[in-house]
């Protein structure tokens, strides 16, 4: 009597314990939640429009020959297939160009923060020397001069070209580059067939022995946050990252930590584009990344084997949504 | 018969869970709160793996996320859990110099522990492990209520070198090699070695330590705790240790290699004379990682003033021990394990002390393993009755978190 009492026990301990949980927690990767845009700029139709316009426009360059859409191609996930870009004239840039799909989820833009929003992030590329090389009064001036521009600046903000117009289209547009119904997402609603089971392992990976999800979290995967893997730290003038722009020596070296959704489409990867494949980052941070002075504490040696790096690759490629189809814009003359 | 029964049952069991189909998300109170799995901070539960043992010296604040970390009050879920092992325990005692027949063959309830742990605020944490009262009956093992552990952690900020400082009751630092977390039911025995000054390393101590990270690998640890239990009057610390520990690619438990070595010295009470006498104890250690398998040592060597030895008051009591475990990742969701201690004792006493352990654990869910053990001890009993202790353990069990 006894011993069954004991036996029935251990099958109800065992069968509570094996009852789905609910998710959450600190660090918990949910559904990407429905888009706000600042109250200072709607979206309406006619912005959208025209931010697209602004896009793929090459005459915001000094040259015309380098549009947003230059580094930031929808061919290649809305990013570029080089570790760095090369801009204007052929210079050649230091940092990879992140992809702008659901970039409007972060709280910070560009590799180092610099920008709080993705409409001061709109106008950097332009005035970069090594970008785009434009000033912002030559911009407003060539759109202006164009009577296209200036009737859809007047229909869509009453005004003339500016550069607040400039930047509030262009993010406008930006902000309708989102994915959605990502295999994972469609498995955290419930579709248990959605992931592969190689991608299902590859979770348990990710939010667990790998320690991704201690910065890869929230519903863009990342902790909006910054941190020093130690990429770049082994060369003899390294890039030293949010430390340029707070000039605080705890952000030496430190980087935003990128989105993971849509990863897949967007290799090369880390700041400097120094890892080819997803196969080659999951090897980095193995690794432990490279020591340095201010290393993250979270970043540890992990020990993966060659399986649970393939599989931790396949959930990453799980991660991997439908992105609006958006073809090049006949641009105003 | 009942035996077999009882195997059966346990085997039946473990095949329904093995396939049963989960996301293999519920877990105990840190993972529930983070949204982890287990492996997050364990090679395999309980083993801490090197992200947890840091985990564990940071306050059981996420490193460098100790300002976002949510306290208890915020965190959204009860910091508590629970372990117990149920299953079939077999031991079979032969004590030449006891009448009384301690031998176990029947299934049952193992015990019990409570855990509670978490954030108090962006500078503290704290830890407890409670074991309640539990009558014995057939089908449930006894247990005597006591409070494991309790203790507090202080994260010092500035400097960075000072480390982290741990008060109450807690496993110092001197246990590299944890019994608490191990995946063996066999103790490690020089772990629970009492000697002469009736201070186990293995168990639990109060007093405080102060733990540091520094630069590339380096560990240092220092404290003072009540030590030795033949000491009534608990009025002051009395055992200092210092422990020092340096890792290389990864920090050893479940990356990398990592040696250590420590020193610790204290005072017991003389039965004869009632006087405080001293006692010093050093043991090296390393945690080797190759792959899927992990091999882990420890060495340890103690003298106890001669005035300590009831064995033999005309000189002092040296002791040695060691013990090597090799732990092998079989799959992702098994591992196989042996080991080896070894005590030797004094001449005077004669008590050596031999037990080869070896097993398996099959991983149902991170939290939940079934584990196959077979341990064998033999002390010898030399000046009592000329007759060696031996004892066959075996057990199959599940060994449970939630």
């Amino acid at each position: 009597m006894k011993s069954g009492l004991v036996i029935a026990a251990t099958v109800a301990i065992l069968v509570a314990a094996v009852l789905p949980p609910a998710l959450g927690g600190m660090f918990s990767n949910g559904p990407l939640p429905p888009l706000v845009p600042p109250p200072n700029n709607p979206q309406t139709d006619a912005k959208i429009r025209l931010g697209q316009q602004l896009y793929f426009d090459a005459r915001l360059s000094a040259d015309n020959t380098i549009s947003c859409a230059t580094c930031h191609d929808p061919k290649t996930g809305w990013a570029n297939h080089h570790p760095t870009d090369t801009g204007i004239g052929g210079q050649v840039g230091g940092r990879n160009s992140g992809t702008i799909i659901d970039a409007a989820y972060m709280k910070y833009q560009f590799w180092d923060g610099r920008a709080p929003s993705l409409e001061e992030q709109a106008l950097g590329p332009i005035h970069n020397p090594i970008e785009m090389g434009e000033t912002l009064e030559n911009v407003v001036r060539k759109l202006n001069a164009i009577p296209g521009y200036a009737r859809r600046f007047r229909s869509v903000f009453g005004t003339d070209v500016t550069t607040d117009g400039i930047a509030k289209a262009i993010a406008s547009f930006e902000r309708t580059i989102i994915s959605a119904s990502s295999p994972y997402d469609r498995y955290i609603a419930g579709d248990r067939k959605a992931m592969s089971r190689s991608a299902i392992r590859g979770m348990r990976i990710f939010n667990g022995k790998g320690h991704c999800v201690t910065c890869h979290s929230g519903p863009t995967f990342s902790d909006q946050s910054f941190h020093n893997l130690g990429v770049g730290m082994n060369k003899p003038d390294p890039d030293i990252g949010r430390a340029k722009i707070t000039n605080d020596p705890a952000d030496w070296g430190k980087f935003k930590t990128p989105g993971l959704r849509n990863v897949a489409l967007t290799y090369p990867y880390l700041h400097d584009g120094s890892e080819e494949t997803l196969m080659d980052v999951v090897g980095f941070y193995d690794r432990g990344g490279i020591p340095n002075r201010n290393l993250d504490p979270l970043i540890l040696r992990v020990g993966l084997t060659r399986q649970e790096k393939q599989d931790l690759v396949a959930f990453m490629e799980a991660l991997t949504g439908t992105v609006p189809a958006v073809q090049t814009p006949e641009l105003p003359k | 018969m009942r035996s077999i029964r009882y195997l059966a049952w346990i085997a039946v069991i473990a095949t329904v869970l093995a396939a049963w189909p989960t996301a293999g998300w519920a877990i105990p109170a840190f993972a529930r709160k983070y949204g982890f799995n287990c492996t997050m901070c364990h090679v395999q539960f309980p083993r801490l793996n090197d992200f947890g043992e840091r985990f564990r010296d940071n306050g059981y604040h996420i490193m460098g996320k100790e300002a976002q970390d949510p306290d208890v009050m915020d965190a959204g879920v009860p910091p508590i859990s629970a372990r117990t092992t149920i299953g079939y325990f077999n031991n079979d005692v032969d004590n030449p110099a006891s009448p009384v027949n301690n031998d176990l063959n029947q299934l049952q309830i193992d015990g019990l522990d409570l855990f509670a742990g978490g954030v108090m605020s962006p500078s503290a944490g704290f830890f407890l492990a409670y074991l309640p009262k539990i009558d014995g009956s057939r089908g449930v093992a006894p247990q005597d209520a006591r409070l494991e552990q309790g203790n507090v952690v202080l994260i010092m900020r500035k400097p960075r070198w000072m480390g982290n400082l741990r008060v109450g009751r807690f496993e110092p630092a001197y246990v590299p090699i944890s019994g608490l977390r191990t995946y063996t039911r066999a103790p490690y025995e020089i772990l629970d070695f009492p000697g002469v000054i009736a201070m186990p390393l293995a168990q639990t101590q109060t007093g405080l330590e102060l733990v540091a990270r520094v630069g590339q690998g380096w560990r240092f640890a220092g404290g003072s705790v009540d030590g030795s239990d033949s000491l009534e009057d608990n009025d002051s610390p009395n055992t200092f240790y210092v422990r020092a520990s340096k890792s290389f690619c990864g920090d050893g438990p479940s990356s990398g290699y990592r040696i250590g070595a420590q020193a610790l010295t204290g005072k017991a009470r003389a039965a004869l004379t009632g006087d405080k006498e001293d006692w010093t104890q050093w043991a090296v250690d390393t945690s080797l990682v190759f792959g899927p398998t992990t091999v882990l040592a420890q060495y340890a060597q103690g003298t106890a003033d001669s005035r300590l030895n009831v064995f033999g008051t005309a000189r002092d009591y040296d002791w040695n021990g060691m013990l090597v475990e090799v732990d092998h990742a079989l799959c992702q969701t098994a591992v196989a394990f042996a080991r080896y201690d070894l005590v030797n004792t004094p001449s005077e006493q004669n008590q050596d002390i031999a037990r080869w352990t070896i097993g398996a654990r099959q991983y149902l869910m991170d939290h939940i393993a079934v584990a196959l053990e077979y341990s064998q001890q033999k002390t010898d009993h030399g000046a009592v009755s000329g007759a060696d202790l031996k004892s066959n353990n075996l057990s199959l069990a599940f060994d449970m978190a939630f």
